[in-house]
């Protein structure tokens, strides 16, 4: 697991900034996530993690406000993952991300609880556009 | 006398020297018993033109001796045919008419000068006569001296158209044309003599059986090869015929010899004069013989009498014993002839007498080996009846033969002209009784070249009196030796033919068998290497999801990053620029080790062992990991199919050493073994190791170790992973070089080291 933390349970519930977990096996897309969300003042990326297992246990330790969750990991997958999240949070507002952009994912991210669906390939505009709407 | 003396002293002095002497001239006289030499002359020239001169020893008057004449000198005589030159062209008595007039005065004693060739392709040398003078046509007729001569002389042929002057009692006489042609026997020897019947009108009749004395030229009967047979004395003059001693009184009063007594053992020694013996006759041929029976002895008659005699006949007999039974070592029981034959009485035909060859045989050969006379007889010359098998039936000139088998013994059935034709119908096989006069034919050598002093029987032959003496008893079995031969040929024939029908199906189940073996192989190749592409597509897939497909969409996030940062100012914007440079140097490092660990390594020449080296060398470079290979054992030539997937397995193992295991070094060994047979490699690392339970596996996406797997057990090997955690890995596949082989035959691309699998 790689996890990395960047604020206390007290900065979390600072107004105005919408706290977010990243969830990718890919150290330079969850590099280049947390990068392009760093230009936005009302993100702040509060942890990331390689896999499902680790994500789980962020979101307990964490309590972000969105999680950012890569469907493709190794060993417990993304559309698991949720529905642990779920099942830990039902209110948890999960955005689901994929590099590729296939009907099949959108919909079944849809049916387990994804407030969002988007691909690695998004304009920083969607991308922030659909973090601040879930 | 003197100028007899003188000729001879020149001649002997000639074949002293060793050398013919040579003529002055071709008109001097030739003395004649240079000419009698055998083999050619040594004067060629005196041989084809030749001239003798002597006196008329002897010239045929009759119609088929007419042509001949012997000249005789001082020397030898000589036999003169003139029949021969005429055949030859050399008597031309075209050209010269007074040549056959000349020829037709001879006369006995006249002094006559013949020319001609002289020919050695006869008996003795002779002169094929072109001319012929008489000398002295008024003169005296003086005959040659008569030679003197012996019976070894007369009898080995030596007197030749010589006249010579020998003794012996005249046994019989037949009239040819205008001659007596006497039967004379002279110390158990037959000769011939020919009287023209001119000197004797009355006949010989009255010199029967006395002692004679001839003088006459002794010519040869002599076979094709040049061998006498007898002696033929010609008889020139009336007086050349004088009676030494008259005949014996008449046998009237004589006794009887017994026929199995005819030669036996006599003291005195035979005489050469008739005997008497009576006996029943059993079967008889007018005008030429009949047999005679007394008790189980028969014995053969030569008669020329007319008379036809019936059996059951009782006759006596008055007739020369024939001393010429024993020819060339085949000897025959004594026989009669000449013979003199009288009817004496009739009684009932005697029974044939009921015996098998092989028991004549064997008694024969059980007295033969005693030295003792068959008892109670020898059969031979009996009325026989027996039972044999027809072998063959053979037409001859003297009527036809039924050759017969009967136990051990073949023997012949010899049947008359007019009687074969009713027996031309049998078939061999068939078994028949055969009545006839039994005649044996003794084997060995008169002078006691024998095991004892018997001969054996050599031959045994059955003269058949009629049609009536073979009786069919039984038909031969259908099944004769050809049908046999037939049948069995034909079986052969259709069990050759089942058997290559048998092969032939053999041999196509063979080969379809085969076909549809490598058939069944090639589709489960086929689908191996469908599931295997399969499972490459999928790894692909993944690969590229993992690495590339990331990495492009993180780039393309950190460039709207350097896009932003540029609007607030040129130095964060360059910082973030930065930040994607590193992303796409990154990228490209892993994207080299993708394309490395998607790439296959073709043999392109080298052997396994370098591809191996090759391999390592490689992974080291792009890791900087030490990779370490150990060979052992002698590898003998892998196939190229198993050599490219194995160096796969080595490949992906390695890759999955140097990226999950974090090893300090990595081994790979290839070690040949058990017979070369076996062929094991293994790549261990020193790495964190982990645990088999919950490595990820095909589900989770993780292909490489399933990927390996199948590519061992394709070739019937096995892959066996061995690891704890924190103690490294070994991942090592083992195979069977011959199953591979086979497996390789079956698959082998059309370039070897260029297929994945």
């Amino acid at each position: 697991m790689n996890t990395r933390s960047s604020g206390s349970p007290a900065a979390r519930s600072r107004a105005g900034v919408i706290r977010l977990l990243l969830v990718d096996d890919h150290p330079l897309v969850r590099a280049a996530i947390a990068n392009l969300l760093g230009f936005e003042k009302e993100f702040e990326v509060v942890g990331q993690v390689d896999d499902g297992e680790s994500a789980v246990r962020a979101w307990r330790q964490l309590k972000p406000d969105v999680c950012l969750l890569d469907i493709t990991l190794a060993g417990m997958d993304g559309f698991e993952t949720l529905g642990r999240l779920l099942a830990i949070d039902p209110a948890a507002r999960v955005v689901m991300l994929t590099a590729s952009d296939s009907h099949d994912d959108m919909q079944r991210s849809r049916e387990a609880g994804a407030r969002g669906f988007v691909t690695k390939a998004v304009n920083y505009a969607d991308l922030v556009t659909a973090i601040r709407t879930e | 006398m003197d100028r007899l003396f003188l000729t001879t002293v020149v001649i002997w002095a000639a074949l002293v020297a060793g050398a013919t002497p040579v003529f002055s001239a071709a008109s001097d006289p030739v003395p004649i018993a240079l000419l009698r030499q055998p083999g050619p002359l040594a004067d060629g020239a005196a041989e084809t033109n030749v001239v003798i001169r002597g006196r008329v020893a002897w010239c045929g008057k009759a119609a088929d001796d007419q042509a001949f004449c012997v000249v005789q000198d001082s020397t030898a005589g000589i036999w003169v045919n003139a029949r021969l030159a005429r055949a030859r062209g050399l008597w031309n008595a075209a050209a010269d008419p007074g040549l056959d007039a000349e020829w037709g005065s001879l006369e006995p004693g006249m002094q006559v000068e013949v020319t001609g060739r002289r020919d050695a392709s006869g008996y003795a040398p002779m002169i094929l006569p072109t001319a012929v003078r008489i000398v002295d046509r008024d003169g005296p007729r003086t005959m040659p001296d008569a030679l003197a001569t012996t019976a070894r002389r007369l009898f080995s042929g030596a007197d030749d158209s010589q006249r010579v002057s020998f003794t012996g009692i005249l046994q019989g006489y037949r009239c040819q044309q205008d001659a007596w042609v006497l039967s004379m026997e002279s110390d158990g020897r037959r000769f011939l003599a020919s009287v023209p019947t001119a000197f004797m009108p009355e006949g010989p009749a009255a010199l029967v059986d006395g002692v004679v004395r001839i003088t006459g030229v002794a010519t040869s009967k002599f076979t094709t090869r040049g061998e006498i047979m007898t002696p033929f004395l010609r008889v020139a003059r009336r007086d050349d015929m004088v009676q030494v001693e008259p005949p014996p009184p008449s046998l009237d009063a004589s006794p009887v010899v017994p026929l199995d007594r005819l030669v036996a053992f006599d003291s005195a020694g035979p005489d050469g004069h008739r005997i008497r013996t009576q006996g029943v006759v059993t079967h008889a041929i007018p005008g030429q013989m009949l047999f005679v029976q007394q008790g189980l002895s028969g014995v053969r008659v030569e008669a020329s009498t007319p008379e036809r005699f019936l059996p059951g006949d009782v006759v006596d007999i008055r007739g020369f014993i024939d001393t010429s039974r024993v020819i060339a070592g085949i000897a025959q029981a004594a026989s009669i002839r000449e013979a003199e034959v009288l009817r004496v009485g009739h009684e009932s035909p005697p029974l044939p007498i009921a015996v098998q060859p092989d028991d004549v045989v064997a008694i024969n050969a059980a007295n033969a080996f005693e030295g003792l006379t068959a008892k109670p007889g020898d059969y031979d010359g009996a009325l026989v009846t027996l039972v044999a098998r027809l072998v063959e039936l053979q037409q001859t000139d003297t009527g036809g033969v039924l050759l017969l088998s009967s136990g051990k013994t073949m023997l012949g059935g010899l049947v008359a002209p007019g009687e074969f034709s009713a027996l031309r119908s049998l078939q061999p096989g068939s078994q028949l009784r055969v009545t006839g006069v039994l005649r044996m034919q003794l084997g060995g050598d008169e002078l006691g070249n024998l095991e004892w002093g018997v001969p054996l029987i050599g031959k045994i032959s059955v003269m058949v009196r009629s049609a009536g003496d073979v009786q069919l008893l039984e038909r031969p079995s259908w099944w004769t030796r050809r049908r046999l031969l037939s049948a069995l040929a034909a079986v052969a024939v259709a069990l050759g033919a089942v058997l290559g029908w048998a092969g032939l199906l053999r041999r196509q189940v063979a080969v379809q068998s085969r076909e549809l073996a490598v058939e069944i192989t090639d589709r489960q190749a086929a689908a191996v290497e469908y599931s295997a592409t399969l499972r490459e597509r999928n790894r692909l897939a993944a690969n590229l999801h993992d690495t590339l497909l990331q990495s492009l969409s993180a780039i393309g996030i950190q460039l709207q990053s350097c896009e932003l940062a540029n609007r607030q100012d040129a130095a964060a914007g360059e910082q973030q620029l930065g930040l994607a440079r590193r992303m796409v140097d990154h990228a490209t490092e892993e994207l080299r080790g993708s394309v490395w660990s998607l790439r296959t390594f073709p043999l392109k020449g080298k052997s396994f062992e370098e591809a191996v080296e090759s391999l390592a060398e490689q992974l080291s470079s792009a890791t900087g990991i030490p990779v370490q290979v150990d060979q052992a054992g002698e590898l003998l030539a892998i196939p190229d199919m198993l050599a490219g997937n194995l160096l796969l397995v080595l490949q992906e193992a390695m890759l999955n050493a140097a990226r999950h295991a974090l090893p300090r070094r990595i081994r790979v060994s290839v070690r040949a073994g058990e017979a070369d047979d076996v062929l094991e490699v293994a790549v261990a690392d020193d790495g964190q190791g982990f645990d088999e339970c919950t490595v990820a596996g095909p589900a989770e996406g993780h292909f490489g170790l399933q990927v390996m797997r199948d590519r061992v057990e394709r070739f019937g090997g096995r892959l066996e992973v061995t690891t704890r955690p924190g103690r490294g890995t070994t991942i090592s596949a083992r195979v069977r070089l011959q199953a591979c082989a086979e497996e390789s035959a079956a698959t082998e691309p059309t370039h070897p080291g260029d297929s994945r699998s």
